[in-house]
Order: structure tokens, then sequence, then C-alpha cells
């Protein structure tokens, strides 16, 4: 949805945005004469102070991923600090915009909120004085118009607290995760933009801190903001109040560490937090100094790094947790993201890494409005579109660890191996060195097990790997969830369903057309047409288990299930000489069965045994075609097991193995997209439905008067009522039966 | 008894066929005991007659189709009708309360006036039967590729370090 241009000025009139950025330019209202601030739009009558700020600022939609749409109004009531109320938004609109200081301004601005509610509207001129505490720094925000998606990327930082509420921190997310276990209590999430400076060029990005709003110690200084700009209802316990909350403030998390309740005892405290943030949001009235305070904050639980990079990825911008990342990172470096919005323009928490950030549609946009975000449109929630989701969070334990690895570091691992025994002091005896450190003498036997998937995976930040109780210089991520959720999506959004209708006649349906979903990793599977027509999404969820490598997908219709199917994704690697003749005698063994089962049936040998013998030939087969082959027992029905084998077969995709990890040389041949397809039948050329209407008709079933039809009409009719003799009625009867002309 | 000959161009299956009357109404005789549903009639010859398909028997108030046209000697034309009982019985009459075929029930089981198929299968449409056409649609919202980087998981015996 465009910027209202009747309110922020025409788009050739916006104005360059302070740390303009030569490459990737962003602009800023003109409400007239060159103004840009929010009190400017006040003058020159396209605002108002007390109403709604127009919201096609909001180039994107914040879903309910973003802790910006989950609202808790805290509030001391009786001694108590109290939830009062809360809003949970399915989307929030919100701005992004610039401040700078004006003269006479005390530059200690540390509000991230107007921070006293007890007026009627928040976004208004003033209170009831013009000193600096109480002036409504909102007014001098001015929005952004255009924003280009390369022009920024944000650096999140995190306030926390430790236990005992005495000493702080504001870091960085990625130096925060080696910190929360001293500071548990999170008070406050927030990003800052870096955007290019002077010395950047097109391949060398040269990113500066762009001022922040609550960094501000003198005149004349830009400072970045967020503000939200959806209406706010604040129950009190006094008088009732409806606030547009412009928070001109860069927090994304949480928000202020503790309000001052001492002398405006009727505060409320507004924090954001996470969807599922449950009982992990605490909030105290404390008493320091004499002074009585509302605490407000997040306690550190498993998942919260999640949360905070979905919060931050539902702005659909560049971003990560690393300093040097966000100065001088490529946005396809290995700790870059970027946030992935919905056909919608609505912001999930999804998002690309590294270099998947390539493929993300924002890379073709010069100004994010293209999103084609209108906060105006109800979103359908039903047809939600979740990309990719990630749960089940793992975690090691003493015996072993699951690490995600590039081909790279597989390599690295392995020359490792030889660097572990070579460890050993000298004079000791290698057997003895190996058995105490790896528990075995064969270093490479602590590798149980290594996977290749066809996909990205999550992981935590990288450690140091260790192999027993050696510590290896390989620094690996933990893999961090056990369970992918991929989504596949086929949408048509005319109202016609999901592809076009053949005349929407019999033709459509089977047995004349049919529909196949081909699902990476586990076969075909046909769907009944009539999804295609009543429904206009089919989504496929391909869940991938990432300890065992096994997939199953399930086929939706607007959210309900109406199939499911299962398969392997994953490729086991040998790692060392047992487990090579283990596979390749399972294989071997496999295919023997099945030809051996076939001839004895007289089945023959069937095609998919072509599969089998491939696999042989490139030392690469799913194990679960060895477990349906394992399943066939002597003296059970040959034939119906036979049948399950072929079935099997016919239906899995084979996928193909590499021979080694660090080749980088992998067959491609193997097509990883969903695909649906339609076959549905031909038309004599000769036909013409005039022709055909006039000599055979179309077949239906219409219960009716006879006046109410036209043409050739075939059919019963019933003659009650009709003054006519038995012959008479019985030749109209034969008649109709035959065809009459209406 | 009056008769009016018709003549229609109309397809034989119509229900109630367009009509123009040949000459005026005419008299007519029957030949012996004459049926109401297959009368046999005699009129005058007239050359013009003979151009009649249809004829409207008014003593019977129904439409008969002619079957048969002869000339005799006595210059005399015998006409040979079977009745049109759709035709007869098609118009209800609003005046009388009389109903007709028009305003029955009827279960139709095929009709032109649709000008499509429709969803009831239809076992006489030309469909050829072993060519169909193949449509492929393409998910593209989700990448999965064998190049994917961070795509290996390794499990090895020994804890990480640092409590991760």
């Amino acid at each position: 949805m465009a910027v209202n241009t009747n309110i922020y000025g025409a788009s050739d009139q916006w104005r360059n945005a302070a740390f303009y950025d030569k490459f990737y330019p962003n602009k800023k209202a003109n409400f007239g004469d060159n103004t840009s601030k929010l009190s400017d739009g006040v003058t020159k009558g396209k605002l108002s102070y007390n109403e709604p700020i127009d919201k096609s600022l909001s180039y994107c939609g914040l879903g309910t991923e973003c802790a910006l749409s989950h609202v808790r109004y805290v509030q001391n009531v009786s001694n108590t600090a109290t939830i009062i109320d809360s809003q949970d938004r399915f989307q929030t609109n919100f701005l992004f915009g610039e401040i700078t200081t004006q003269t006479g301004m005390d530059g200690n601005y540390n509000y991230s909120q107007l921070s006293d509610l007890k007026y009627q509207k928040a976004w208004q001129a003033n209170f009831d004085s013009d000193t600096w505490w109480s002036n409504n720094k909102n007014k001098l925000v001015e929005p952004y118009t255009s924003i280009h998606p390369k022009s920024v990327v944000f650096l999140i930082y995190v306030i926390a607290v430790n236990s005992t509420f005495t000493n702080s921190i504001n870091v960085t997310l990625s130096e925060y995760r080696t910190q929360y276990t001293t500071y548990p209590n999170i008070s406050q999430v927030y990003i800052v933009p870096f955007m290019n400076d002077s010395l950047a060029t097109e391949n060398s990005p040269s990113r500066n801190q762009f001022g922040a709003a609550g960094n501000i110690t003198s005149n004349n200084r830009q400072g970045f903001c967020l503000g939200l700009l959806d209406e706010y209802e604040i129950p009190s316990r006094n008088f009732n109040m409806y606030s547009y909350q412009l928070t001109w403030s860069r927090i994304v998390m949480g928000n202020l560490y503790q309000t001052d309740t001492s002398e405006r005892s009727t505060a409320t405290a507004i924090i954001y937090v996470p969807e599922n943030v449950g009982e992990h949001f605490k909030y105290q009235r404390v008493n320091i100094y004499d002074y009585y305070y509302i605490r407000t904050y997040i306690e550190y639980y498993d998942g919260i790094f999640d949360e905070i990079i979905k919060t931050v990825a539902c702005f659909g911008l560049y971003f990560t947790e690393k300093t040097n990342v966000a100065q001088h990172g490529l946005f396809t470096d290995n700790d870059m993201y970027i946030g992935i919005l919905d056909s919608n323009g609505i912001g999930h928490g999804e998002y690309l890494r590294g270099a998947d950030t390539a493929t993300a549609p924002q890379n073709n946009y010069t100004d994010m409005q293209q999103s084609g975000y209108d906060y105006t449109k109800e979103v359908d929630k039903t047809k939600y579109i979740n990309n990719t989701q990630f749960y089940g969070t793992w975690s090691s334990n003493a015996f072993t660890k699951m690490y995600v690895l590039t081909a790279a570091q597989v390599s690295a691992l392995a020359n490792e191996l030889y660097t572990a025994v070579s460890a050993a002091p000298a004079g000791e005896e290698i057997e003895r060195y190996n058995q105490s450190v790896f528990l075995t003498q064969n270093p490479i036997d602590c590798i149980i097990s290594l996977k290749k998937f066809p996909m990205s995976l999550p992981y935590s930040a990288a450690v140091p790997m260790k192999l027993g109780s050696y510590t290896t210089t390989v620094n690996a991520a933990p893999l961090l969830y056990s369970t992918g959720i991929y989504s596949f999506t086929f949408s048509n959004s005319s109202d016609n369903g999901l592809y076009p209708w053949f005349n929407n006649s019999f033709l459509d349906y089977e047995p004349y057309t049919k529909c196949e979903l081909t699902i990476p990793f586990c076969g075909t599977v046909e769907i009944p047409t009539t999804y295609l027509h009543d429904y206009d999404t089919i989504d496929v969820k391909l869940i991938v288990d990432f300890i065992t490598g096994a997939c199953t997908a399930y086929i939706q219709a607007r959210n309900i299930t109406i199939d499911s199917v299962s398969g392997e994704c994953a490729v086991s690697l040998p790692v060392n000489g047992i487990q090579s003749a283990t596979l390749d005698s399972q294989i071997h063994s496999a295919a023997t069965a099945r030809n051996k089962s076939a001839l004895t049936n007289g089945l023959g040998l069937i095609g998919g045994l072509a599969a089998v013998g491939i696999g042989i030939a490139t030392g690469g087969i799913g194990t679960a075609v060895i477990g349906g082959i394992a399943a066939l027992t002597s003296g059970a029905n040959m034939i119906t097991q036979d049948k399950n084998i072929e079935y099997e077969l016919q239906h899995m995709q084979v996928p193909m193995k590499q021979v080694s990890g660090a080749s980088g040389a992998i067959n491609q041949s193997y097509d990883m997209r969903c695909k649906m397809r339609i076959t549905r039948p031909k038309i004599s050329g000769s036909y013409d439905a005039e022709v055909y209407a006039n000599t055979v008709g179309f077949a239906c079933l219409i219960n009716t008067t006879v006046s109410s039809l036209s043409g050739l009409t075939v059919g019963d009719i019933n003659l009650d009522g009709l003054d006519a003799s038995d012959v008479e009625k019985q030749l109209i009867k034969n008649a109709f039966a035959s065809g009459v002309i209406l | 008894m009056n008769i009016q000959l018709l003549k229609t161009t109309d397809d034989q299956r119509t229900a109630f066929k367009t009509c123009t009357q040949i000459g005026t109404d005419i008299n007519a005789v029957p030949t012996d005991d004459m049926s109401e549903l297959q009368p046999k009639i005699v009129i005058n010859y007239d050359s013009t007659y003979l151009a009649a398909n249809y004829v409207y028997i008014g003593l019977f108030g129904k439409y008969y189709k002619i079957d048969k046209k002869s000339v005799t000697i006595g210059k005399k034309i015998v006409l040979e009708c079977t009745i049109d009982a759709v035709m007869s019985y098609f118009y209800s009459d609003a005046q009388t309360g009389k109903k007709g075929i028009d305003q029955c029930k009827i279960t139709a089981v095929r009709n032109g006036g649709i000008g499509q198929p429709t969803k009831i299968q239809d076992t006489k449409f030309p469909v050829l039967p072993n060519e169909q056409e193949l449509m492929q649609t393409v998910a593209t919202n989700v990448s999965l590729s064998n190049t994917a980087e961070y795509s290996y998981i390794i499990t090895v015996i020994g804890g990480a370090a640092n409590g991760s």
C-alpha cells in the first residue's frame, strides 16, 4: 500500500533522511515547505493532535510473533504490581523515523514512552508545562516514507540485570548468549540501525550506528526512532484513557527497567512481551531509596533467543547480533539475517540467514512499501502461511552431542582426528591414551553418525567441539532444534479455486482430472480434485526430524489435514570402514531379497529395482527402503509383501548419496521442489457446444417445472393433473424420454 | 367439422411448433368411425392443401401430424393423421384453469439450454479417450538444496564446552 501522499507529501517531494545512504537512499515526509516533523504535520493541517497518525507509513505488519504485538499494562494496584490489561494483536503497524534535538532541550532523554499517561491522549502537543520532562518529544519525530531494504542493518542489543538487581549489562545479543546465566533478567531488547557512511563502497560496507534516540546528549543530533501506530485502550482505576502509542524509541521487547511511581502513582508501565513468554514475564512493586517503582523484566528461558530473533525478523529487514557484521558484513555473511514477509506483507518471525538471504524478495525492492502490505485489509488468519518453523528444543546430554557443520568443518574435523591422536604424551602407549581420552582405541569411533540434510539447519552459537574429553579446534554450532517444518504452498487468489476450472464440470473431477503432489523425499500423493475447487490454498507441511533424518509431509487444505506421507531426507554418510561395509551389505542383501522374492512369485523384476541397483553403484540408498525389504519374512504372504515393497520402491524418491562431505560435488539431479501435477482430459476438436446442445443435450439432474427449461430436454415428466387419456399421457412421456425441444 | 390445415418447418421434437395456416378453416368429414388419436378425414381438393403437414381439428381441440395424404377420384383429399400429444396439451389455460404440460414437474437428465457441461458425468461427451493435458505447478516458497551451507549434523560422544 502506498504512503498516503495527501498527508505525507508527494513522493517526489519527500526529503532525504539524515544519515543519507548514497547507495540505498531513504526518504522522510514533507508536510509542506520542506518540513518533516509530526508537529509540522499539525501546523500544515495534515495531522491532528489526539487523532491517530495515518498508518500508511507502516510498510509491513508486525505479526503475532513480534513482541510489539503483545502489550501488558502494569500498574500499582493496592500496593501490588498488577497487570491491569493486555492487548494481543494479530498485526501491529509502526513507523520508523528520525528525531533531531532542539536547542534548549536537556540531553537526558531516557524516555521510551510517555511515562505519565494520566492525560487523555499520548500523541499530543504538550503536557501541563513546557519543561523538558513533560514536553511531548513525539512532536519532533520525522517519519520515514521510503526505506530501502539495503539501507540498514539492525544490531540487536539486550539490557539485562543480575539476579539481585544490583548490576546490569548493555550488550549485543551475541554477547548476551555467553552472559545470560549471570544476568538472567532481561529488562529491554532494542535494535540499533547501522547505515553506510562515506567510507562505504558498493562491495565493501562501512556502516556506523545511526544516533540513538536514548543516547543524545547534545543539541542538533539525529536519533533513530521506532513508533507504534495502533490505538491502545488503557484502563485505569481513576479514569478512562485511550492512547496512541508513539514510542519514539527502538525498543522491541520489555521496556524501561523501572517506572517511577512515587509522584505519579497512577503511572502505567507498557511492556512488550514475546508471544510465548508465559510465566517468565515478571513484575514487582519495589522500594528503592524510599521511592516505589514498578519493576518489570523477562526472566531468561529456553527459547527467548529465538523469540528475540523472531521479533526483529518481523520487520522484514536485515539484522544481526554481532557488531562486526553490522559494521562490515556483506548481506550474505553467515551471521546476517533478513526477515521474510508473507504474501500479505506481514512478518511472522521467519527469516533467511547467510547465503540464503540472497533469495529474499526484498533484494529486488527499492522501497519496502513494495511488500504490498495494506493495513486496511483484514487478514484471514486461516490463510497464514508459515514457511519455516522450528521447534523441539534440543539439549545435549552428558554422553552425546549433536552439532551442525558445514562441509569445510567436516573436512577440518577429519584432519583434526590425526592431530588428536598425535597429542598423546611422549612415551605413552597410543592405545592407552586413546582409551582414556576417547573411550575407544579408535578416535573415529567417537563419531556416532554423520548425516547430510538438504536444508540449512537451526543452530546456536558455535563452541569448540569435543570428542570424548578431547577439545578440538573446530568451532561447531550445537543443533538448536530437533524438528523443522517446511511449508510449501499452492494458492490462487482468484475466486475459482486453486487452478482454472475446465468448464467447472464433471471434467474437472475424477476420473477425468487427477491431481498429484510430488513431495520431496516422501513421494507422490494423489489428492481429490474437490480440494482444488473448494479451497484456494493447498499446503504441504514437511516436518523433518533432525535427529533421525525421517520426514513426514502433511497435506492440508485450509489447515485441515487431508493426507500424509513419510520418507527420509537425510543421507547417512559412513565415517569408518565398518559402517561403510555394513551399509553396503545391507543394500546388497535388500536387493537380493527383493529379486528372490519377485522371481519366486513369478512377478518378475519391477522398475523400482533399477533404483536399488543405481543406489548400490553410487553407494547410496535410503534406510526406509532397507526397512521395507527387511520386513519381508519367509512364510509370509509373498504377494502382499511384494506389493508393499513395490509400492515403497515406486513411491520412494531415493536420495543420492555423496561420497565425501567435503567434496562439494553433490548430485543435483534429485528435484527437491514440491510439485503439483494436474492431468485433465482433451475434448474432440470437432466439438461444437451449440450442436451438442441441440442434438444430445448436456447431462444434468434438474428437478423443476417444464416452463423453466429451454432447449432440447430429456427427462421423466410428472403428468398429474393433466386432463388427457392414458394413451396420450404415455405418448407425452415417451416424447420427453427421447427428447423434446422446449 | 372444421379443421385448419397447417404447415410447420420446426424440428419434429419441438414441443409447440410454429405453424402457418394454409387457406382458411375447412369443412371436413370423417371417412369412417373417426379415432381421436388417429383420425382419417376427407376434404375437397385444392392443390394448395397438399403443402400442409399438420392439422388442427376443432372437434377434438387437438393438433395432429399428417402422416399420409391421398388424392381420390372425385377430387377429394384424404388425410391420415396421428395426434401430437405434446403440442396438444402443452399450454395451460389460465381462463379455464386447465393444466398443461408447461406446468408439470420434470426431472431433466439432459438439457441443451444449459449451454455447457455440468458436474453430472456425461458418458456421451466427446472426450478423447487416450489423450490428456498435463499441467504442473511448482511451490517455490521454500528452498531445499543440497548446497545449503549448515546442513551436516554430526553426533559425537562427549559434551560441549562452556556449558553450551
